[in-house]
């Protein structure tokens, strides 16, 4: 860990929240009325597939694009309205923001790049000097200073992004996926570093990811987006624990929930993909009723597949992949029409052995067929 | 929505694009308008007589006025289409795939010719071929007793090739760079299948570069039906009549209308060949762009090496290195083009003498030559630094603003020039600037007049340079400056500018030379009060002083060449036939 000296934070972090934000290009809605608010000092992770409008979101907040309807507030102030058209500008809102591509300017200096934006801001030679020089040692980069960024190793530029991100002190901190161009290695060092810039500059922190291990990894609080809409914003404990919807349970968690479709017959929840076993029972719903049953991984079992079958044994499915995980074993099976899923067991099993799924008595949570939570009625 | 309205106009990015819609407005759009608005009968809202079409097109005179030289126009065009594909794809194949030795500097004299002014080629070849038809001295075969037949001395086929000389070297750069951007793998892919070199080079190099030869084949049709320098000096004397010298015939001598009626027929024609290279080439372009490019593997060319080795020399000594020295020689003769008389350097230094050339001094002492050489400088440095800055705007605008009125309208604005023969946007200018129309003032015989047709002339490159040389600086730079709270002055100076400076720098150049060796644009505009060096060369060459206008010519040629390589050097252009 190279973070050395914490910083002393002399702006106070500020409090962030969208209301209805929503931005159409051309006509196509990217992002589809976002509501969500945001506590000062916290780290919230936009979190979806791509093109689900997680970066828009994040340039709408930084203000590289302005919104098309909805507010974003600061605290208590207004910095963009799309009724209105008022935008405050991005130079005026007091945000840093780490790119993809980390856009170094590449005719600076590792030490220009950092002081420029001092500059901008009116800091004082002695000032500036000080300060570029704590920020680089914090990131264990001054012996850099320097270099070009031509001449510096992808991890190494990618400090002198954070470097040049945090040294005006601003009071949000923008991540455009900034770990995505990393090795896997270099990425998980980076992560927790990452943590403790933010810890350390107390700034509100807003991180844009498509990866869901990072999101747990960092994240005070998650927003997972899809298609432009909020499928549920929470702690990840929440979003782990109590999935709002079929997708949120499907896109989190390492490896994702199992999700089984049934059919409701007499109360019961039967697959008839995996040779009508039970899925849950006592269910108060409409004979008929489509919904699909989620369990976590570490829930289900694999059997040994001997002896006579029966139908409440379980089905059989064959195993694909067992790739050692902290002591266990993640096992993808193929289980017939009901597809491929991934299960975590004790012991390593030989690929292309057939197995019996075992069931546990109820599943972790029922989703409706348009993928939202249900309940049974009362 | 009015508060979205007035944010909008305050916007500076929306400010500078109305600003640039508007320039390029007077200088694209405003002379077209005027040249067809000059040959539209005043009763239907133009200036004109209204009966300049019909003598165009159809009555006792328009045989000559138009349909014959059009037919020599497209002639002339063909055969260079032809034979400068032919031999610029030759000579790319050789450098891109052959084994010869010195294939290097093959390639770099391959492209000395096309940053040569077109009419230093049509000089060198009247020093050689010239013969007695119409006057004058003598060519160098001439003076040594050679009788040289009329077809070789002059019309089509001397402007053919003069033309050809120029812009076979054009058709070399697209080609090998396409010929190189084709990659090893693709070759050796097709050579494992056991096809034959033959086959290889009929059935995949050739339909993979398809995109190129017909690119090359148009622009060079183009171009050769537009140009003005070659037929003027080895066409008009014998009366072989093109559109561009028939409208610049037109015009020098006051039958305006009818002249501007040409340059609309002749841009007309231009605009639809170019125009249709472009729509044949866009989306074509089947280079196989990989992260590993492998260098193609040479053809051994065995017994024809020395054949292939002797024809690709006699190609670039017959292009670029026997004119320049027919040229400097020729300057040296006491008597032109001839060695009876001796030798002097009369023609450079010597003082005023009336008994040679009328009294006229040497061109490093003569002082109409000083004052022209001020003048060409000082326009190619003008033009130069409008055209980029014009062309810096607009780009940028381009890539900040949204709005596809905006964007659309300054992309389509910029490219119109480059479909315009000069001579022909030169009768545009006089049609729009000549008497002063609307709010715009006279400026005929002025020197701002050449720099707005230099500037006009000159912003389909600007234009382009500006958007690759942005293009190569990515958003999140400029955006990072942004969010840092740099405004955007600060933005375009301190991030912007530095990174793209090279590119621009060496656009700007390239400009300043287009300028410098230019004659078709500016022959048109050119008064006495401001004359300039190849409009010069162009009236000495055509009055008889043989010296002076080919040592003039070398000194633009050497400025030319030595700026294009320069500037080129400074755009970091690899040679594309090593990618």
């Amino acid at each position: 860990m190279r973070v050395k000296d914490p910083m002393t934070t002399t702006q106070t972090a500020a409090s962030i929240s969208l209301e209805g934000l929503a931005k159409t290009f051309g006509g196509q809605p990217a992002v589809a009325g976002l509501d969500l608010s945001l506590p000062p000092g916290a780290f919230l992770v936009l979190l979806g597939p791509s093109g689900c409008g997680k970066t828009t979101t994040l340039r709408m907040i930084a203000g590289l694009e302005d919104p098309t309807s909805g507010r974003i507030r600061f605290g208590d102030r207004v910095i963009a309205d799309g009724g209105s058209g008022l935008s405050v500008p991005a130079e005026r809102r007091g945000i840093g923001m780490v790119f993809q591509s980390y856009a170094l300017w590449p005719h600076m200096t590792v030490r220009a790049n950092v002081e420029w934006p001092l500059k901008v801001d009116g800091w004082s030679a002695a000032d500036r000097r000080a300060r570029v020089q704590e920020v680089l040692a914090m990131l264990g980069i001054d012996q850099l200073a320097g270099r070009h960024p031509a001449q510096l190793s992808g991890g190494q530029q990618q400090r002198v992004a954070i470097a040049r991100t945090v040294a005006p002190r601003p009071k949000v901190l923008l991540f455009d996926e900034p770990l995505s161009n990393l090795d896997a290695r270099l990425r998980v060092d980076t992560r927790a570093e990452l943590v403790q810039v933010h810890l350390a500059t107390g700034a509100t922190s807003v991180y844009v990811t498509h990866d869901q291990i990072e999101a747990l990894a960092m994240a005070t609080h998650i927003a997972v987006l899809r298609g432009g809409r909020l499928e549920q914003f929470g702690t990840p404990d929440d979003l782990l624990q109590r999935p709002r919807t079929a997708f949120v349970a499907e896109f989190l968690g390492s490896p994702s929930a199992v999700l089984l479709e049934g059919e409701v017959r007499g109360g019961t929840l039967r697959s008839a993909s995996l040779g009508g076993a039970a899925l849950a029972g006592g269910l108060d719903a409409p004979e008929g009723t489509v919904l699909t049953a989620m369990y976590r991984p570490e829930r289900l079992v694999l059997a040994a597949a001997e002896g006579e079958p029966a139908p409440e044994a379980g089905a059989e499915v064959t195993v694909l992949e067992a790739t050692p995980s902290a002591g266990r074993f993640v096992v993808t099976v193929a289980a017939g029409a009901a597809g491929r899923f991934s299960v975590v067991a004790e012991q390593r099993i030989a690929v292309g052995a057939k197995r019996r799924l075992v069931l546990p008595p109820a599943p972790d949570a029922l989703f409706d067929a348009a993928g939202d939570r249900w309940e049974p009625a009362g | 929505m009015t508060s979205r309205w007035s944010r909008a106009l305050l916007n500076p990015v929306t400010l500078l694009a109305l600003v640039v819609l508007l320039v390029l407005g007077v200088l694209v759009a405003a002379p077209l308008a005027g040249l067809i608005g000059a040959t539209v009968p005043a009763g239907a809202g133009g200036t004109g007589t209204g009966t300049s079409w019909r003598d165009v097109l159809a009555s006792p005179m328009s045989q000559n006025l138009f349909w014959t030289p059009l037919r020599n126009s497209i002639l002339v065009a063909l055969g260079t289409a032809v034979l400068s594909t032919v031999l610029g794809g030759f000579l790319a194949w050789v450098v891109v795939f052959s084994d010869i030795p010195g294939k290097r500097l093959i390639g770099v004299l391959a492209t000395i010719p096309f940053a040569l002014p077109s009419f230093a080629l049509a000089l060198a070849w009247t020093s050689v071929f010239r013969n007695d038809r119409v006057g004058g001295t003598p060519g160098l075969l001439g003076s040594l007793g050679i009788q040289v037949p009329d077809v070789l001395a002059w019309g089509a086929v001397p402007v053919t090739l003069t033309l050809v000389a120029h812009y076979f070297s054009l058709s070399f750069v697209i080609i090998a760079a396409a010929l190189a951007s084709l990659g090893g793998d693709l070759i050796a892919a097709a050579e494992l299948t056991g096809a034959s070199r033959l086959r290889v080079a009929v059935r995949i190099a050739l339909p993979a570069v398809s995109p190129a030869l017909l690119s090359s084949f148009l622009l060079a049709f183009a171009e050769g039906v537009s140009n003005f320098a070659s037929p003027a000096l080895l066409g008009l004397p014998v009366r072989f009549q093109t559109l561009s010298t028939r409208l610049y015939g037109a015009i020098s001598t006051g039958d305006t209308e009818r002249g501007y009626v040409l340059s609309i027929l002749l841009v007309a024609v231009a605009a639809v060949v170019l125009y249709l290279g472009n729509r044949a080439t866009r989306g074509r372009n089947f280079a196989v762009i990989t992260g590993k490019s492998s260098r193609p593997r040479l053809v051994r060319l065995r017994a024809w090496r020395l054949p292939v080795l002797t024809l690709a020399w006699a190609l670039i000594a017959a292009t670029t290195l026997l004119p320049m020295a027919v040229l400097a020689m020729s300057t040296l003769t006491r008597r032109a083009n001839s060695f009876d008389a001796g030798f002097t350097l009369h023609y450079w230094i010597g003082a005023s003498d009336p008994g040679i050339s009328h009294g006229m001094a040497g061109v490093l002492r003569d002082a109409a030559l000083t004052t022209a050489t001020g003048n060409t400088v000082a326009l190619g440095a003008c033009v130069a630094l409008g055209a980029v800055l014009l062309g810096m705007l607009g780009a940028y605008v381009v890539r900040r603003h949204r709005g596809p009125f905006v964007t659309g309208g300054i992309g389509f604005l910029s490219y119109v020039p480059f479909l315009i023969p000069g001579i022909a946007l030169g009768a545009a200018f006089i049609a729009l600037f000549g008497s002063g129309a609307g709010p715009l003032p006279s400026l005929y015989g002025t020197f701002w007049i050449l720099v707005l047709a230099g500037i006009a002339a000159s912003i389909p490159y600007a234009f382009q340079t500006a958007k690759s040389s942005l293009g190569q600086v990515s958003y999140e730079l400029e955006e990072a400056a942004t969010l840092a709270g740099a405004g955007t002055g600060r933005r375009i100076g301190r991030i912007l500018l530095p990174l793209s400076a090279r590119g621009v720098v060496g656009g700007a150049m390239l400009v300043f030379v287009t300028v410098v060796r230019d004659l078709s644009l500016m022959v048109l505009l050119v008064t006495p009060a401001t004359p300039l060096l190849a409009v010069q060369t162009f009236r000495y060459a055509s009055e008889g002083f043989t010296q002076h206008a080919n040592a003039v010519t070398l000194i633009i040629a050497a400025v030319s060449v030595t700026a294009t390589i320069l500037a080129r050097r400074l755009q970091g252009a690899r040679r594309p036939w090593n990618a």
